[in-house]
């Protein structure tokens, strides 16, 4: 690794990105004390109620137990082992290991042992054989969770970033629904790829994604903006924290206009219904209108392994009625080895829109960015599959270290950015992935 | 919309075949085995336009209100509940989203059809049931499919496909596709085939 005069990885070693070694540092130094998003409170509403996922080098079940708390108990019986529950999702007051029948309430208590009395010393003691329950936060319904006992709060782990969130959230006039179950695909890659991609990488837009700004389903805003075309331009904007969090808010603005010239009067939110925009902005902040407003995308990591994006899209891929129309979606990168990422998505719609609306903005996510997404998703697949593939047939030191110099020393302070943190006006910059692996490198340390 | 069953009511017999293409995939009707026959010929001729390459004879074969769908897989526990999300979907498109999706294919920066994928469709156990509209008939068929690009890419899906195919013009064309995938988690691959 190399860094800047600012501390930010200026440059990573390819080991980084193949070597099961270097996954097994992260598990332990990355991943354990950090908060990472296992899903929506949404998805275990009622006691009972169980999702199984990946936390670190675990599978917990997540589970709402009979007392309506949501715990992260460990899919492992604390006699032999054996995983608990084999399914995905569903609804138990109990999960009964299939081998001796060791069975725990879905709080974790160990609550019946078969022959507990004649097979068991009479010391035994069922509290000392309860499930690891990892620590669990609900933060507007998105959950998360950590084994360490020691991490921070989880506000404070976030820190600056939630204001971001919120602003993304409180854009959309009151609750939201998830469209769930999440979409699930295995990809080609390490789990850093797609997710450096997210923290902002709006460089690869006018390459891999060329055809997609081609054929229009940006609309012609963005579309345009990303390529300085029919006098509009795409000013980015980043945000990065020091826990390794980031926002990149592009805005189409008149060419030659800067995020000043925005009219505080007329706020406008490109995707929603424009009738709607006044109704929008009320239920936001004034600062918060100042970062949401004429904001055609925003896409960001929540530290270490969690997605986001806001875009909109356009009549292409609907019907020639259908106005330009946003979505939300939220991923979860998750490592099934050094070399193979799982990526679960949940798409989150306003439930102040109608239904039409709602339903129209899980289709453009369906048909586009989507674990499916054979127009657009698929070409994003295709680059990790390719890094992965050239990272694994390289020599050590052959081709020097992965690059992250890009708008290194050029951005320029966004003045009078409303959010917290350091906010530089970039807008092909890859200061975010810099700042990701400044965090990265941090809790990594030297690798061996 | 969390493991909710899609809100609208169940597909009942329709005044037009359009009105199939959206809501709840509809139910089996009653066997047609007469049509067995005549079903397997055309999708056999469409799965070949596919597996070759002739992207516009494969469009030709879809309807203009075409739909298609591939629903997020679900493992449970309870054998009786259904393995397939009613309301959540790894990918759908209508005729226009394939028509982009082909028109993709001679453009120097498609970079995930170049070099292209070559697939072979396995269609098996088509049975031909009716369906809740006039001149419309579900089809239902095993199919196995691979797929080859380079070493590294291969790929083998099983997946239960169900058809609407709608006589229009004389010939019958695909109102609507629905693929039931076997996998829990596909590969990146694997949802890249079109079914």
């Amino acid at each position: 690794m190399s860094f800047g005069a600012d501390d930010f990885v200026r440059t990573i070693g390819r080991r980084a990105f193949i070597d099961s070694d270097v996954l097994d540092i992260e598990y332990d130094r990355v991943f354990h004390p950090s908060w990472q998003f296992i899903g929506f409170a949404g998805e275990v509403r009622e006691p009972g109620d169980y999702i199984v996922r990946v936390l670190g080098r675990d599978e917990v079940v997540v589970v709402r137990g009979e007392d309506g708390e949501v715990r992260a108990l460990h899919n492992s019986c604390t006699h032999r082992g054996t995983r608990l529950c084999r399914a995905s999702l569903g609804n138990t007051a109990h999960l009964r290991c299939s081998y001796h029948g060791w069975t725990f309430a879905n709080d974790g208590r160990l609550v019946g042992v078969p022959a507990l009395r004649s097979g068991y010393a009479p010391d035994f003691d069922r509290a000392e054989h309860g499930l690891p329950a990892a620590r669990v936060a609900c933060r507007r319904g998105f959950l998360f969770a950590t084994w360490d006992a020691a991490a921070p709060e989880l506000e404070d782990y976030l820190g600056e970033i939630a204001w971001y969130l919120d602003a993304l959230l409180d854009c959309g006039a009151g609750e939201w629904e998830v469209c769930g179950p999440p979409q699930r695909v295995r990809t080609k890659g390490n789990w850093k790829i797609p997710t450096d991609n997210f923290a902002g990488d709006g460089y690869h837009m006018r390459t891999t994604h060329r055809i997609a700004l081609d054929q229009g389903i940006y609309g012609d805003t963005l579309a345009d903006g990303t390529r300085g075309r029919a006098g509009t331009d795409l000013l980015a904007v980043n945000i990065a924290t020091r826990g390794g969090h980031s926002v990149r808010a592009g805005y189409v603005l008149g060419s030659g206009r800067s995020l000043e010239d925005r009219d505080p009067a007329d706020p406008q939110f490109p995707g929603y219904p424009p009738e709607r925009w006044a109704e929008l902005a009320a239920a936001q902040s004034p600062e918060q209108v100042r970062f949401t407003s004429h904001c055609e995308v925003a896409h960001g990591v929540v530290f270490p392994n969690t997605v986001f994006l806001s875009v909109a899209h356009d009549r292409a891929v609907g019907e020639d009625t259908d106005p330009l129309t946003r979505y939300l979606v939220v991923r979860a990168h998750v490592p099934v080895s050094a070399r193979e990422t799982e990526c679960l998505y949940w798409t989150l719609v306003p439930t102040a829109m109608d239904q039409d609306w709602r339903r129209r903005s899980y289709r453009f996510q369906a048909r586009t960015q989507s674990a499916g997404g054979i127009l657009f998703e698929m070409d994003d697949f295709e680059n990790f599959a390719r890094i992965d593939a050239a990272l694994a047939r390289s020599a050590p030191g052959r081709g020097g270290p992965v690059d992250l110099t890009l708008g290194a020393g050029l951005g320029v302070p966004a003045r009078g950015f409303p959010g917290p943190a350091r906010a530089e006006v970039a807008t092909l910059s890859e200061h975010n992935q810099r700042a990701f692996y400044r965090r990265w490198s941090e809790l990594v340390g030297e690798l061996p | 919309m969390i493991g909710r069953p899609d809100p609208r009511p169940p597909a009942r017999p329709a005044t037009c075949p359009e009105e199939l293409t959206d809501g709840p995939f509809p139910d089996r009707g009653a066997r047609l085995p007469g049509l067995d026959p005549e079903i397997t010929a055309v999708l056999t001729e469409e799965s070949a336009a596919l597996d070759e390459g002739e992207h516009q004879a494969w469009l030709d074969t879809l309807d203009p209100a075409f739909r298609y769908e591939i629903p997020v897989p679900l493992l449970r526990e309870d054998p009786v509940l259904p393995r397939h999300s009613p309301s959540a979907v790894l990918f759908e498109a209508t005729k226009r989203v394939l028509e982009l999706k082909f028109g993709r294919a001679g453009l120097l920066q498609a970079w995930s059809d170049r070099p292209a994928t070559t697939t072979r469709h396995f269609l098996g156990s088509v049975r031909v049931f009716a369906a809740p509209a006039s001149g419309v008939v579900r089809a239902d068929a095993n199919l196995l499919v691979t797929g080859n690009r380079g070493t590294e890419h291969t790929v083998l899906v099983s997946a239960a496909r169900q058809d609407l195919l709608r006589r229009r013009h004389g010939r019958w064309v695909l109102l609507r596709r629905r693929v039931l995938l076997d996998v829990e988690v596909a590969t990146h691959e694997q949802l890249s085939v079109i079914f």
